[in-house]
């Protein structure tokens, strides 16, 4: 306790008994020597005239001795009780000195400011260290106290006075608080305030002392925690809003009625959807950590698989409807099936897998080709019937016919071929509407198919007297392409050219190679499209206003059925035209050739 | 030069309309038709008849079985196998095309797209190929 070195001191003094009896000394002292002199001067003055002259000497020297021995004894008495007392006394200022001592070493090597307030003067006491520490030269000042008040930050000033007042009123056990100081040079400096009031008998304050405390270091230190704080609650609040937001998606995704599944790259399911437990018949538990490979049927052929993962170990995105998927009770499904890779630069991160049970979508796509098919067969046998039996009329199977009567049954016969093409072509459009034709590439020479398309119009050219022009020097030998769509594209372009364009007119067909594609074109200078219909040229059952008034043969589905091959070729196709001055059609196809494409029927 | 036979051809075909067109046509070309309309009844008529030139084969037929059970029936007899068949239908789609290419038959026609004296045509030719063959 900081009380201790006055109290060991006082401990010490009260140890000691209390000397006394000096005051009777000083008395009685004067008094026994004076009693002594007197009586030895009476003596003086009257043994003389007695008998006893003689021993005068002797009486006198008793007396001498009998009061230095009642001297003594006064003396011994009081002196030794007086010498502990001083000596004990000595002993508590070095207790309480050396004990002082202690503290005030302490303060001093603390570096900490001390001042000492004294409330009734209003002046403080400020140690070398305070005024140090506020920029003034190191040594201990009185100063006043509004120069400590004035020196406070405007904005603390209040607070610091405040609580200094609660303090001194007694209304807090200590007087403690933080505020700027202004140093010498301006500048303002956090220091914390630490203090006690001493008490006098009227139990009031009379006497604040405490020390100050440079505490900037603490407040940079603090500053540098709240920020920091700060940061970290701004992360955190973030990574909270990441968090919500990845949750969204996260319900989002188990909500979906798609079923979603995300593996790693080396084949580990990590996560599933509710949607994907319930087409297939695992739970999250079930497929956690197994290989997508246990949805494996075996109806899938594996060259689908190879060209998965071709595409996805490529780092691209691969999407199939041809899958067959196995349940967990073995039941099979057909599927739509797209995997996309998640990357991060180069490296891929997780595959996530979306996967449609489109067994209905199929039996719909089935039922409809079914009808279309129906259709057909419906639709073909009266117009085969028409047509042989027309064709027998012409051959006179069945006796002779006068001119009129050929004329009139060579009409029926044409007509017919015209309705035979017409349902040919629905057929096809309906194919390519419902997306399952297929695409089966061989090797083919272009140009062989292209002659021979050339030579199934020979006769309207020869007729019309029409010329055509071949430039195949830089056809490709061999080309990868189904050859009966290949022949379609050819047909609709070369038939489109001999019927829309004029007698003695001009043909051009180019098959070569061209920005590292293929590239066929065809071209005439016969009637040619009005601008203002070329936008539907590519449409189903369109024929330009021109040509019908010319012509009243053709289907209008031509054009879409060639535009739905090239594309599904993953190719290109556009026109330039003016009327009355002719036409011509490109087509761009990749070098590689028509990719192979399932489905349930070629166009024919 | 021996006289020509009248060479068989087996129809099975099961629209009256076609049928009838049919008939007339080979009979006018020198064949022998004989018209059936299910399956059952082409094998009876083979079994019955000692011996069919070629086949005029339909997908769809009335009864029980279409074309392919036919062609399979046929190439499981030893007897019937080296008959030459064409599939003349409206409606077949590419898988069964290529089955019966599979199959082994010897030709595949869209009714509505030819003219049957082209088909009749061809048969003859392809008959006279076989001659040659079978005499060498």
């Amino acid at each position: 306790m900081e009380q201790e070195p006055l109290h060991e001191g006082k401990k010490i003094l009260n140890a000691t008994p209390r000397p006394h009896g000096a005051t009777l000394v000083l008395f009685l002292l004067p008094i026994a020597v004076l009693f002594g002199s007197a009586l030895i001067i009476w003596l003086n003055y009257w043994l003389p005239s007695t008998a006893y002259a003689q021993y005068l000497l002797w009486i006198v020297a008793v007396i001498a001795l009998l009061e230095a021995i009642v001297i003594w004894v006064m003396l011994s008495a009081t002196l030794p009780s007086y010498e502990r007392f001083a000596a004990a006394a000595s002993g508590a200022i070095e207790t309480v000195s050396v004990g002082g001592e202690r503290y005030v070493r302490a303060l001093i090597g603390s570096g900490l400011g001390y001042w000492d307030l004294n409330i009734e003067t209003s002046e403080v006491f400020f140690s070398g260290k305070m005024m140090a520490m506020l920029g003034y030269a190191e040594r201990d000042t009185t100063q006043p106290m509004t120069f400590w008040f004035e020196n406070v930050h405007p904005e603390d000033v209040e607070g610091m006075k405040r609580t200094m007042e609660y303090h001194l009123d007694r209304r807090t056990p200590e007087y403690a608080i933080e505020y700027r100081m202004r140093r010498a040079n301006g500048e303002y400096v956090w220091v914390a305030d630490h203090g006690q009031g001493e008490v006098n008998h009227e139990g009031k304050i009379f006497r604040l002392s405490g020390v100050t405390e440079d505490i900037s270091n603490v407040r940079r230190v603090q500053e540098v925690l709240e920020s920091r704080t700060n940061e970290l609650q701004d992360a955190k609040n973030k990574i909270e809003e990441e968090v919500q937001n990845a949750r969204k998606f996260q319900k989002a995704v188990d909500a979906s009625t798609e079923a979603v599944s995300i593996t790693t790259p080396d084949g580990a399911i990590i996560y599933v959807n509710p949607a994907w437990s319930t087409l297939n018949g695992y739970t999250q538990q079930d497929a956690l950590g197994r290989n997508p490979r246990l949805l494996k049927s075996l109806e899938v052929p594996p060259e689908l698989f190879t060209a998965m993962w071709e595409k996805i170990s490529a780092g691209l995105s691969f999407r199939t409807e041809d899958i067959v998927n196995k349940r967990k009770d073995a039941s099979t499904y057909h599927a739509e099936l797209s995997i996309f890779p998640i990357r991060e630069g180069d490296q891929v991160l997780f595959y996530v897998s979306i996967c449609q049970d489109i067994t209905q979508r199929k039996e719909v796509d089935r039922a409809k080709t079914e009808f279309v098919s129906l259709a057909s067969h419906q639709l073909r046998t009266p117009l085969s019937a028409i047509r042989w039996y027309s064709e027998m009329l012409l051959s006179k199977y069945v006796g002779d016919l006068n001119e009129k009567q050929r004329q009139y049954v060579k009409e029926i016969y044409q007509g017919n071929l015209r309705m035979v093409d017409l349902v040919n072509a629905l057929l096809n459009a309906s194919r390519i509407d419902l997306g399952t034709f297929a695409i089966e590439p061989e090797p083919v020479s272009l140009v062989e198919i292209c002659e021979s398309v050339l030579g199934e119009l020979a006769p309207q050219i020869t007729e019309k007297n029409q010329s055509v022009e071949r430039l195949f020097t830089n056809a490709p030998a061999s080309y990868n392409a189904d050859p009966k769509l290949i022949r379609i594209v050819f047909q609709n372009f070369l038939s489109n050219s001999v019927k829309y364009t004029q007698a003695a007119g001009h043909i051009l067909v180019e098959i070569s190679v061209r920005e590292n594609s293929l590239y066929i074109r065809v071209s005439d200078n016969g009637y040619g499209i009005p601008k203002n219909q070329h936008g539907k040229i590519f449409e189903k059952l369109f024929r330009a206003d021109n040509v019908r008034q010319k012509d009243t043969e053709g289907t209008g589905l031509g054009m879409y059925i060639v535009k739905a091959i090239v594309e599904a070729s993953g190719g290109k196709i556009w026109f330039d035209s003016e009327e009355n001055q002719g036409s011509t059609f490109h087509v761009l196809l990749p070098l590689s050739g028509m990719p192979k494409k399932t489905g349930q029927k070629g166009l024919s | 030069m021996e006289e020509k036979k009248k060479r068989t051809i087996l129809v099975l075909e099961d629209e009256r309309q076609l049928a009838k067109a049919v008939r007339e046509a080979f009979t006018e070309r020198g064949f022998e038709p004989i018209i059936v309309s299910t399956v059952d009844d082409g094998l009876r008529q083979l079994e019955n008849l000692k011996h069919v030139d070629v086949i005029w084969l339909d997908h769809y037929l009335l009864g029980t079985g279409n074309g392919l059970d036919f062609v399979v029936q046929l190439k499981n007899h030893a007897e019937w196998q080296s008959i030459p068949i064409f599939v003349v239908s409206n409606t077949a789609s590419s898988t069964n095309i290529r089955s019966y290419i599979q199959l082994g038959v010897s030709n595949y026609y869209t009714k509505a797209d030819y003219d049957i004296n082209q088909i009749i045509n061809d048969i003859e030719y392809a008959l006279a190929q076989k001659e040659k063959e079978d005499n060498n």
